[in-house]
């Protein structure tokens, strides 16, 4: 059991060391970033929290907080199917979704779940970039 | 592939075996939200909802268009549902219940039902452009695609009808599936195919796998 939870540990420690150095070049994350992780950090207790700001690869101005990626695992999801997960996440989060974010890719999921892969998965290319689409979810 | 000229908007579903029956229960509903009862100052669309932060710059323009294109919007929304649904061609809707009616009506019309932003052929949005290749693996369709970015009444109706705040969405036999991160998933652990074969669609993987297991 030890063996087996540092073994968890590790995994954990490594895929945030990737994230956090994959966004070297905003360490400290932007306040809507920051305020994702604490409101999700509060609301579901979660044993892993991997979020990435993915906002650079759309047309939007650099240093933007518009479209995020997160991984979320928690037992709170035993036993809730894939909608009600993400409407957890969206209600911690109405604030941000009613607000500044356009898109956000959410990947809810438990723990055992998430050992089988543990890793935060990359979004599809944007497509978009007209006025008409910027500006608003 | 789709044949040329064929309109993605009001794609017509495969009824084999007639017309199924309506689903009893919804996992969604919708949810209420303050509504002008009277015709509010010139220009302004009763339907826009108040909104803070960057989406008011939306709200505004939506707000300054013409009283036509209103009527237009909600004569689009009819079209799709079919005759009857608006009591008078050109009235606009008067109440938050006229409006989760008709949208009902809309995502019951076809077997599938997904609201993007652009269309099938030219997706406006990564997410949305996933859920059409996902549909296009399976085989589907003829299944009923609406652009939220042709109409902004559309876009926010169909957030609170869901109550689900992103698009692309996607509904199945009428229900609210969710976006693309679960069709996705639906599509990686075999769930889509059993879901397209409840309505009578037969996915073209099931060949496929079919093929490997030879």
């Amino acid at each position: 059991m030890l063996s087996a939870r540092l073994a968890r540990c590790m995994v954990s420690m490594a895929t945030r060391a990737c994230v956090s150095r994959g966004s070297a070049g905003s360490a400290a994350g932007g306040p809507v970033e920051a305020a994702i992780r604490a409101k999700l950090e509060q609301a579901l207790s979660p044993e892993v929290l991997e979020l990435r700001n993915e906002s650079g690869g759309h047309a939007v101005p650099a240093g933007s907080e518009t479209h995020f990626r997160v991984a979320v695992v928690s037992s709170r999801f035993e036993g809730m199917s894939p909608l009600q997960r993400h409407r957890l996440v969206h209600e911690a989060l109405s604030e941000e979704l009613a607000g500044p974010v356009h898109a956000l890719a959410i990947q809810a999921k438990t723990p055992a779940q998430w050992r089988e892969n543990p890793q935060l998965d990359i979004s599809p290319p944007c497509l978009g970039g007209s006025k008409k689409t910027r500006g608003t979810s | 592939m789709r044949l040329p000229g064929k309109a993605h908007r009001y794609g017509v579903s495969d009824m084999i075996g007639g017309i199924e029956p309506v689903l009893s229960n919804h996992e969604t509903h919708p949810r209420a939200y303050p509504m002008r009862t009277s015709s509010g100052p010139a220009g302004h669309q009763g339907l826009c909802k108040p909104s803070g932060g960057r989406r008011s710059g939306d709200q505004r323009a939506g707000m300054s268009a013409s009283l036509s294109r209103a009527a237009a919007a909600l004569l689009r929304w009819g079209r799709g549902a079919g005759g009857g649904v608006l009591p008078r061609a050109g009235v606009r809707a008067a109440s938050s219940g006229g409006q989760a009616e008709q949208l009902d009506a809309l995502v019951k019309k076809d077997k599938v039902v997904v609201f993007l932003k652009g269309t099938p052929e030219q997706p406006q949005c990564g997410f949305s452009n996933a859920v059409v290749q996902i549909l296009r693996l399976h085989g589907v369709r003829d299944y009923a695609a609406y652009n939220v970015l042709e109409d902004p009444e559309l876009r926010q109706g169909i957030k609170d009808y869901s109550n689900w705040p992103t698009i692309p969405q996607v509904y199945l036999n009428g229900e609210f599936v969710g976006g693309c991160d679960i069709l996705l998933q639906m599509h990686q652990n075999g769930d889509l195919v059993e879901e397209l074969k409840k309505l009578g669609i037969r996915s073209a993987l099931i060949d496929e796998k079919d093929q490997d297991s030879k």
